[in-house]
């Protein structure tokens, strides 16, 4: 009810920029967007019966993505060459251009489960809960990911050693 | 909520040990700006002596920011996904068109006993707990045949309601040549509607389940109203009246005829779309008694009015039963009416009529076709 009027247009710049983050593909972020709208349009709730509007929406959206990574069997996320070069011929100066290559690889690095929690709440700021709802997980297990993610990144874009990290997952 | 109080968190240990009163999970709350004010100082009070943690969840902060860095549609060259007047068409359309959906505010209301189950069943799994809509999505399955027919028919029906369609003088040949080859009671063409001023304008046959296939006519008028009409096989002999129902504010109309099921809907009043139906039950009786030329022809006075309840009726007249009268209906004899294009196997490489998506998921499979009745 709360979500009453809140439009699906507003969240659909948040939901591509996420799928892009996703997928670090920009068509087939679009593509995903798509499809996690005609979902929507395929089940039965109405609006009425949504409460968080966002939080539905990324989950339908997350969903797809999921489906997708399953029927690819082998997928890496790569974000791409061209990607990276449009994002990282604006940002001014060369140390900040050297950092964000290495966030960029060090998210390429990371299992899919840790970056998509990583992404949700570090770059979407989501809440745990919200989040849990998205991924379908407990909140327990988006904490873990979350730390987890955090925490790999870390440790690659720093140089420290991964070992202990390799375990972990 | 709280982050703190809940079970220990399991993944393995945090990088420096922390001590009893911090959990690793007050930290992340701290870095996501997301812990209770109350547990703010002493999580400030625990960073002020541990440099190495101050440093860890600083970094962490870091990452969120490179991460609007990488991310954010401002430093993107390729595009904005923030430009709201530059939508992909088709992102924009499927955006309004599940606003509306969603939007569409009226309660369900149903006449017939299929439907209140269905609103039963739906409100058990609001309220059953915590995720209702997780829930509702994860284990609602309709399992009654007309309830999942009429449901999937408003659903293809509204996401067709604000697309852009060319009209076509292709006289839906597609559905024609699925028609003729239907086993039994189909009808040889597709309903005419110009009389009352609707056009044929897209059409399409979608796959179902167990091979059970369905096909949706979109039709439209002058002023760019809209309506569908689903044609599926169905039990033999069993003719229905008109069974209303409406969703939001569409209306739609479900009948049975032979061995075929129909559903029309239509945004408009339910007096306006049982004209409609009306009109077409008509035409694809009509179509029958030209299906039997030569051979018995159906008693003339098997009117539209025999059959069509002047009434609306609940869906559990769906058993009233009547005589077959519906032989093999040979493939390729379908006569052209007065706008009807030629059959499929003569008709000229024409611009096909626009075809339309697939139905989200497949009408589910709900009686046989008898081979022989």
């Amino acid at each position: 009810m709360a979500e009453a009027e809140t439009s699906v247009l507003e969240h659909i710049p948040g939901l591509r920029r996420y799928a892009r983050a996703l997928t670090g593909d920009p068509a087939e972020a679009d593509d995903l967007v798509q499809e996690c709208l005609s979902r929507a349009l395929a089940r039965r709730q109405k609006g009425s019966e949504i409460r968080n509007l966002r939080a539905y929406l990324f989950a339908i959206l997350h969903n797809a993505h999921v489906d997708r990574l399953n029927e690819k069997q082998r997928w890496s996320y790569n974000l791409t060459d061209e990607f990276l070069e449009n994002r990282l011929s604006r940002p001014a100066s060369q140390t900040d251009r050297l950092a964000l290559r290495d966030l960029a690889e060090a998210l390429e690095r990371l299992p899919e489960e840790q970056r998509q929690a990583v992404l949700l709440v570090g770059y979407e700021g989501m809440s745990y809960k919200a989040a849990a709802a998205v991924m379908e997980v407990p909140i327990g297990t988006i904490m873990s990911r979350l730390s987890r993610g955090r925490e790999a990144l870390r440790r690659l874009t720093s140089g420290a050693p991964m070992a202990n990290l390799r375990k972990v997952q | 909520m709280s982050p703190t109080g809940r079970e220990p968190p399991q993944w393995q240990e945090p990088p420096s040990g922390n001590d009893n009163s911090v959990s690793e999970e007050d930290l992340q709350a701290y870095v996501d700006g997301l812990l209770p004010a109350a547990d703010r100082a002493r999580i400030e009070a625990y960073l002020a002596l541990r440099a190495d943690e101050s440093e860890r969840l600083a970094a962490y902060r870091k990452q969120n920011i490179g991460l609007h860095g990488l991310f954010d549609s401002s430093n993107d060259g390729s595009g904005s996904t923030d430009d709201l007047d530059r939508l992909p068409p088709q992102m924009a359309m499927l955006a309004q068109q599940l606003d509306g959906k969603l939007r569409a505010a009226a309660p369900r209301r149903s006449y017939s006993r299929p439907l209140r189950s269905l609103a039963a069943a739906l409100a058990v799994m609001i309220t059953a707990g915590g995720a209702g809509w997780l829930t509702y999505e994860q284990f609602f399955r309709p399992t009654d045949p007309l309830v999942a027919f009429t449901q999937q028919a408003a659903e293809a029906h509204a996401r067709l309601a604000e697309r852009q369609l060319a009209g076509s003088e292709n006289g839906g040949r597609q559905v024609v040549t699925w028609l003729s080859e239907q086993p039994e009671g189909a009808p040889l063409r597709v309903p005419d509607l110009e009389s009352l001023g609707f056009q044929l304008v897209a059409e399409r046959v979608t796959p179902g389940a167990n091979g059970q296939r369905a096909a949706q006519l979109l039709y439209q008028d002058e002023d760019g109203e809209r309506i569908s009409l689903f044609m599926r096989a169905g039990r033999s002999n069993a003719n229905t009246s008109f069974t209303f129902t409406r969703e939001g504010e569409a209306s739609q109309f479900f009948w049975r005829s032979g061995s075929f099921a129909y559903s029309l809907i239509g945004m408009m009043e339910q007096k306006r779309l049982l004209e409609i139906a009306e009109v077409i039950s008509e035409e694809l009786q009509k179509n029958a008694a030209d299906a039997e030329a030569g051979a018995k022809a159906p008693g003339p006075g098997e009117a539209v009015s025999a059959t069509i309840a002047p009434a609306i009726t609940p869906a559990d007249t769906v058993d009233g039963s009547e005589s077959d009268s519906m032989v093999p209906k040979p493939a390729g004899t379908a006569e052209t009416g007065p706008v009807i294009e030629p059959p499929a196997e003569t008709a000229p490489a024409k611009p096909e009529l626009m075809p339309l998506p697939p139905l989200p998921t497949p009408l589910p499979e709900s009686d046989s076709v008898p081979k022989d009745t």
